[in-house]
């Protein structure tokens, strides 16, 4: 299991690594120069020119990519072009707010995905079924940022059940923030709630099928333990991939749910960033997004070799 | 508006049955959600859309109104509100903004977005006045020429601090006005017209200055009005904001502030005319629309930068105050570049186009329709207040018969003349459609063409594109300060327009050491800007304030920035 696990873990470092080419690269292909953006409408070319090289703009590509990574090697992603304080420092103020809300949407999506789509299953063709069509119709069908501003509309604007913006950590005061969660949670969590909830119950309908299902029906079994225990179970597997890969999704639709709730988060930050080509706070952003979405996979292969021993045998085998 | 909740309206009656209805239906909808609301304070602040029963009149009419009483409210503003009234004292503004501090780069640029970011926090010699180009006392209390207007005598109130108790003496204004010249400091559109307009500073004694002047006469005021006087050894620690000793109304509290999501301020007492409010909060927001809301549900109490499609709601609505600021912030112009190694276009090498163009721009249209209203069509560049505007010429150019003679002068037959026009969205593209409604008739093609903010600057800095359409502020001050710290308006331009006459015009404003002399060349100018026009004013760009009924005492000085002196609680 070290071996594997070390090998996870090495293969991930060079995603990221290959993935910090790729984004500083691509960053510096946009048009748009930062030194521009810094100088406003009304600088003169010397002032830009000034700008430029203080940021080191004028540097070769590879001296540029060298003292980032050198930098990033040692947590120091440098200092923001346009917010003049250390990229570091604005994202340990952004990152928390939105840790907050992926990890909520996240635990709403299971909490709401895996029973609608095991109920879906078990009762197919039923009204748990169809209700569960709707629900994956709806939330899938409406972009998260949509489905947010309709929240918002009739939850805080119109019924004044909760606040249109902003954000109060649940560390400082629980009540106060998680009433600011909920509606950003929904909004964040419905899609993957529905993407989970088709998946569960595809596996989950698959496995009632088999024969194993049916001998633990014969043997007399409550149909609860069948369901939760032999056909869940064995229905896993897929559901934690999807379930991993929804992280991405997760991630990227907190962001914009941020901007509809005014949450300060990574939203915010990587706007700005790519409005005013901060190079060093995307190139941050980016490739802490492209780590955590490495990391959530890894977590998701070491998950299967708990779920199925076959995997992990395998795993070490190779 | 926090007290008129849905179920306060419900108890009283006053929802109608179909509204009634219409609220259970919404209600039904979130029962799921109900469960959860308990988690909420009860202290929340509460935000139902007020019903507007009223009926409304036409927001161009009640614009115009509020602009041309716009001087007389401000007058009465003044009087109701006068200083020192200690009942009025109390309470804690909560602003919203779009802008972050972070983005203020420096206590010297500003743009209109910038104001409730740096009003609170710093002050300046002088402001002009809420009706024109006169200058008032701020942290100066009175100043004198000498006979030739080469020199300038100021004098400081006494007594002025730093917000950290540091005296605020003539050292430290010639040390803050020197700042300006230093590249070490942020760069500054005010820089340009500081170093242009000002020589030396010398300090007679601990309240008295003297500003010797390169370029001699009332200009000097345009620098005064925007030049922030900061503590110089505080410049370091505005990276990041860890500190910032201000000269304004209100101290800034570095512990309180998250970078781009929240700052604040208290009350600073020492400050010649203390405010009457005890603090300020600043919470930022991603776009004015968020504001609006947040205004709405009571979560902040003014703002702004309020959406044109909100105007009517909040103006109808006795919650809230709305005012059109005067419309001096900004302009709108349609920039026409000439052919250069990085673009522009062949046929705006002949002024004769450019004529055209400035004619097939129907500027009411623009006015009524993309800005409902609240906007006002320029015809020229300057105010009526400037020392620029000429009556004569203030007239609607627009004329697309007119246009296509010019063309035919020029050699341009109908649908012989196309050319792009580059915005960076939002506005811009409603006026484009606009203008290229009016460029049809005349028998030019504009094929209107969208880039990204950064993209479009690079573009206007540059004089990449062949015509465009962008905002700029300053337009509200002398006219000859405009050719120095705009860069439309400067040598080199957005447009590739400069000939040498051009270049000796701007020069000589600075030796210019007589009234006629310098009408003279107001005079000429206008006359280069009706002959060879190389940029086409269109309409005024007004920012829409709308703050809580609970507050009153917001005035505006004639360039549409606020003092925060007098806001107080109702």
């Amino acid at each position: 299991m070290g071996r594997y696990l070390t090998r996870r873990f090495l293969e991930g470092l060079l995603v990221v690594f290959l993935a910090s080419i790729v984004i500083f690269l691509i960053i510096r292909l946009i048009p748009g120069d930062p030194a521009q953006q810094l100088a406003g409408d009304d600088a003169t070319l010397e002032d830009i020119e000034q700008i430029r090289q203080d940021l080191g703009l004028n540097d070769p590509f590879l001296t540029q990519y060298g003292n980032w990574i050198a930098g990033v090697a040692q947590l120091d992603f440098g200092k923001s072009f346009t917010k003049q304080v250390p990229v570091r420092d604005l994202i340990a103020q952004s990152f928390p707010p939105t840790f907050e809300l992926a990890v909520a949407a996240y635990l709403f999506a299971l909490v709401v995905g895996i029973p609608l789509g095991v109920a879906a299953a078990v009762w197919a063709k039923k009204p748990p079924d169809y209700g569960a069509s709707v629900f994956n119709l709806f939330t899938l069908g409406i972009p998260n940022f949509v489905l947010g501003i309709l929240l918002l509309w009739i939850f805080a604007v119109e019924l004044d059940w909760f606040p249109v913006s902003g954000r109060v950590s649940v560390f400082e005061d629980f009540s106060q923030g998680i009433h600011r969660l909920v509606l950003p949670m929904i909004a964040a969590g419905s899609a993957i709630a529905a993407v989970l909830a088709r998946f569960v119950r595809t596996s989950v309908a698959e496995a009632l099928a088999q024969d194993y299902v049916r001998t633990a029906h014969a043997k007399g079994l409550q149909a609860r333990k069948v369901v939760f225990d032999h056909a869940l179970r064995n229905a896993m597997i897929p559901i934690v991939t999807v379930a991993a890969l929804q992280i991405g999704n997760l991630l990227a639709g907190a962001i914009v749910v941020e901007i509809v709730f005014t949450r300060p988060g990574f939203g915010f930050l990587i706007i700005d960033g790519i409005s005013g080509r901060d190079y060093l706070l995307i190139q941050a952003m980016l490739a802490i997004l492209v780590f955590l979405f490495v990391t959530a996979n890894t977590l998701a292969d070491i998950t299967y070799g708990y779920l199925d021993p076959r995997i992990r045998v395998s795993g070490l085998a190779s | 508006m926090n007290d008129r909740n849905y179920w306060q309206r419900l108890r009283t009656l006053e929802l109608s049955r179909r509204r009634l209805l219409q609220r259970g239906a919404w209600a039904g909808l979130g029962a799921a959600g109900l469960a959860l609301v308990g988690c909420g304070s009860d202290d929340e602040p509460q935000a139902v859309a007020q019903q507007q029963d009223q009926q409304q009149s036409a927001p161009q009419a009640q614009a115009q109104a509020q602009q041309q009483e716009q001087p007389q409210q401000q007058d009465q503003q003044q009087t109701i509100s006068a200083p020192a009234d200690d009942a009025r004292r109390g309470g804690v503004l909560r602003i919203g903004s779009d802008l972050g501090l972070s983005s203020y780069n420096g206590p010297y640029l500003s743009s209109s977005a910038h104001i409730p970011l740096y009003i609170p926090f710093w002050d300046t010699l002088t402001k002009y006045s809420p009706n024109g180009l006169d200058p008032q006392p701020h942290l100066a209390e009175s100043w004198e020429f000498n006979d030739d207007q080469t020199m300038l005598q100021v004098k400081l109130r006494p007594g002025l601090e730093f917000h950290n108790g540091k005296p605020l003496n003539a050292t430290e204004v010639k040390r803050s006005l020197d700042a300006m010249d230093d590249e070490g400091v942020n760069t500054s559109q005010v820089r340009g017209i500081m170093t242009k307009y000002v020589s030396s500073v010398d300090v007679v004694d601990d309240v008295t200055l003297q500003l010797h002047l390169a370029w001699s006469g009332t200009l000097i005021f345009d620098v005064l009005n925007y030049a922030q006087i900061h503590d110089v050894d505080d410049i370091p620690a505005l990276e990041g904001y860890t500190s910032l000793n201000g000269s304004g109304p209100f101290k800034f509290d570095p512990s309180s502030y998250q970078v781009d999501q929240y700052a604040s301020g208290e009350r600073f007492e020492n400050y010649y005319e203390p405010a009457l409010l005890d603090g300020i909060e600043l919470y930022q927001f991603p776009d004015a629309t968020a504001m609006a809301l947040a205004l709405g549900a009571g979560e902040i109490d003014l703002t702004n930068r309020l959406p044109k499609p909100d105007y009517e709601r909040f103006n109808s609505d006795p919650d809230f105050t709305v005012q059109i600021a005067p419309p001096t912030l900004a302009i709108w112009v349609l920039g026409m570049v000439l052919p250069n190694e990085n673009g522009g276009h062949e046929a705006f090498a002949d002024p004769k186009v450019r004529q055209a163009v400035y004619r097939v721009i129907d500027r009411e249209r623009v006015a009524n329709e993309t800005f409902e209203g609240l906007a006002q069509p320029k015809n020229i560049l300057w105010p009526p207040f400037s020392p620029g505007y000429d009556a004569a010429r203030d007239r609607d150019y627009f004329d697309p018969d007119e246009a296509a003679e010019l063309l035919a002068e020029a050699g341009y037959g109908p649908g012989d003349l196309s050319f792009e026009l580059g915005h960076a969205g939002g506005e811009a593209n409603e006026i484009a459609q606009v203008i290229q409604s009016g460029a049809a008739d005349a028998g030019i093609n504009i094929d209107i063409q969208l880039y990204e903010s950064a993209v479009a600057r690079d573009r206007f800095l540059n004089a990449k594109h062949e015509a465009y359409l962008s905002s700029y502020a300053f337009f509200a001050l002398h006219p000859q300060t405009l050719p120095v710290m705009n860069f439309q308006m400067r040598i080199p331009n957005s447009c590739a327009y400069g000939p040498d006459y051009y270049q000796e015009m701007i020069d000589s404003f600075g030796t210019a050491d007589t009234d006629a002399r310098r009408s003279e060349l107001l005079e000429d100018f206008n006359k280069l800007l009706d002959d060879e026009p190389w940029v086409a004013p269109i309409v005024t760009r007004s920012d829409i304030w709308a703050w809580s009924s609970k507050f009153t005492g917001v005035e505006f000085d004639v360039l549409s920035i606020p003092s925060m002196q007098r806001i107080h609680q109702v």
